[in-house]
């Protein structure tokens, strides 16, 4: 265990001193302050103000709502997107330059298991993730909630469907990292299977059928579509839980849990078997 | 264990390792290689590059598998976390994560051989002492310069006080001032009862410090022995006398190479008595003689005659 720990503190250090992450920081604190500003313009004050219950109505819902209108703008429109890319470039280097000539022989002398440092280092990545999440999502919601007194929930749990999708994403550029040992390549098939594949295979009844009329085509068609991430599916899950409406649909939550599972599983798997 | 005796710190049995370079393409970087090593023991392994020496400590440390054959240290097969638990290793090129400075590195290394708290503390002291590199325990160690990468490498390799150090050309690279400061280090070592396994092609370097070599070529043991043994040159003895009587050991039976301005020659004598008597000539003939001593050959000289050989 406190090998492990070890090698999880190594990894944090390591992102830590990533310029991207220090980055994604410097901009989403100056986004987190912008939102501070624009909240206590007078306009958006007298509005808050306005919408606040009072003893002769006291319902606070139109508060609410305006709340979370702010949040899928801030969170769901800006952040989503933006930041699955960048947690994908700050975290994609981190398997491959463990696993750099010179540094690994070093690495794999230590007693400790091959599957817990692999481990150790996918954890670390995910807790910077984490970490990043909880920063922007959970200043945004600290803002508002100290602003208008609304202490909503929902737009708060909008931050486990981004974690899933990341995990799904995360598993495949693990994997890509053990067997190429390159990161560019991960960040490249992640961000094509997320952004251009997924996109395709949603919109497959317009893009792909016409390509294969056959029956049998479009089942395969189908099929790939269910084991392919499925971004924008998830985004509007996390549109969903931040507006506060029952998700009718939580298989793309299932889907990239399972494939950031396999994926690691399978990374784990050639990690073990690798020489170097 | 055999007889109630303490394990052996190496045992290595007929291991081999056939890379495979793909599309049938096959290299055979070590053939069949025994090695038995006691504790305390310093132990040389020399050989050109691309000899096989790498592979054979990689395997070693379970970084590659063995195609056949099976090795164990202190009694643990090795490729297991138990094996790992005694030995500490110095890779050769090695490269350490730079945003790191010399003592966090440290820390996280030793916790990752299980050396914590107050003890690891107390160590991490000790050793950036040793290397002289205490002063710049704060900075990160992509500020280093190489030699103080090596020492600090060096340092890392004996943060658990392992029983079993392995080495890969760690003076490479290095000034002379340098390698003595880690000749320095791995004496210190060898004194608290380490066991070091040393890969080099520096040889005068390897005779400096090892009790035991072998030498590898394409991945087959062509020499070993103590580097007494090795180099001694059997029958073979070196005088030394005035230069200025020369011209009166001309002539004289043995001789395989004389050195006139240095006063210097080398005698074969197949016997002890053989060579008495031929010192006997050379009292008669009123040759002054500074001294007799057996011919040693130099490491140097045994490489190249074992690898020219093959
Ligand atoms: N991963 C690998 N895949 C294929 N061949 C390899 C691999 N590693 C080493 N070899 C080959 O195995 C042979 C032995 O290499 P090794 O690195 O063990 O030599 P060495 O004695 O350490 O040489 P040097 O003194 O240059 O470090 C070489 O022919 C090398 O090309
Ligand atoms: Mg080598």
């Amino acid at each position: 265990m406190r090998r492990f720990s070890a090698i999880l503190r190594e990894t944090l250090l390591e992102v830590l001193s990533n310029k991207v992450l220090i980055g994604f920081f410097v901009i989403a604190g100056l986004g987190l302050l912008a939102m501070i500003i624009a909240i206590n313009m007078p306009d958006t004050s007298a509005k808050i103000a306005r919408l606040q219950p009072t003893p002769d109505f006291p319902d606070s819902a139109a508060l609410e709502t305006f709340v979370r209108e702010w949040f899928s703008i801030s969170v769901g429109f800006l952040f989503y997107n933006s930041f699955l890319i960048v947690a994908t470039i700050i975290t994609a280097g981190l398997v491959p330059s463990m696993m750099r000539k010179g540094v690994i022989d070093l690495y794999l002398s230590k007693p400790i298991s091959r599957t817990q440092l692999l481990f150790g280092k996918v954890l670390g990545g995910l807790i910077i993730v984490l970490a990043c999440i909880i920063f922007f999502v959970g200043g945004v919601w600290l803002i508002f909630g100290l602003k208008t007194g609304v202490w909503d929930p929902a737009p708060l749990a909008s931050m486990f469907p981004i974690m899933v999708s990341f995990i799904g994403m995360y598993g495949i550029l693990v994997f890509i990292g053990v067997t190429s040992e390159s990161p560019f390549l991960g960040i490249i098939i992640v961000f094509l299977l997320a952004g251009l594949v997924s996109a395709t295979l949603a919109n497959r009844e317009t893009t792909l059928y016409g390509l294969v009329p056959s029956d049998i085509g479009h089942t395969v068609i189908d099929l790939l579509y269910v084991i392919m991430p499925q971004t924008s599916e998830s985004a509007e899950i996390a549109g969903d839980i931040m507006y506060g409406k029952t998700v009718t649909n939580y298989f793309p939550m299932i889907q990239a849990s399972f494939t950031g599972l396999l994926f690691f599983s399978l990374a784990a798997f050639s990690f073990k078997r690798k020489e170097f | 264990m055999k007889n109630g005796t303490a394990p052996l710190t190496l045992r290595i049995e007929q291991l081999s390792k056939t890379y495979r370079k793909g599309r049938g393409d096959a290299v055979e970087a070590l053939k069949s290689f025994s090695l038995e090593l006691q504790a305390g023991e310093i132990f040389g392994l020399l050989g050109p590059n691309g000899a096989g020496k790498t592979t054979l400590v990689k395997t070693l440390l379970g970084i590659v598998r063995p195609t056949s054959g099976r090795a164990f240290i202190l009694d643990h097969p090795v490729g297991s976390v138990k094996a790992r638990q005694h030995i500490g290793y110095l890779p050769e090129n090695h490269r350490f994560p730079g945003h790191l400075s010399g003592e966090q590195l440290m820390r996280i290394f030793g916790e990752l051989s299980g050396v914590s708290g107050k003890k690891l503390d107390a160590r991490i002291d000790e050793l950036l002492e040793l290397v002289e590199l205490r002063e710049w325990r704060a900075t990160a160690i992509r500020k280093y310069s190489k030699g103080m990468q090596q020492r600090l490498g060096l340092a890392q390799a004996l943060i658990s006080k392992p029983q079993l150090l392995f080495l890969d050309e760690p003076t490479d690279g290095i000034d002379p001032v340098g390698r003595k400061r880690i000749r320095d280090v791995l004496i210190h070592a060898r004194d608290q009862g380490t066991t070091i396994f040393l890969n080099s092609h520096l040889l005068s370097e390897v005779e400096l410090l090892t009790d035991r070599v072998a030498i590898l070529n394409k991945g087959t043991v062509v020499a070993a022995g103590t580097t007494e043994e090795l180099t001694a040159t059997p029958n073979v003895y070196t005088l030394e006398f005035d230069p200025a009587q020369a011209d009166a050991i001309n002539g004289l039976e043995g001789v395989k190479h004389m050195d006139s301005s240095s006063g210097t020659l080398e005698l074969l004598a197949e016997s002890v008595g053989v060579l008495n008597q031929r010192i006997d000539t050379l009292r008669q003939h009123q040759v002054l003689l500074k001294a007799v001593r057996p011919k040693r050959n130099t490491l140097e000289q045994l490489f190249f005659d074992v690898i020219e050989q093959q």
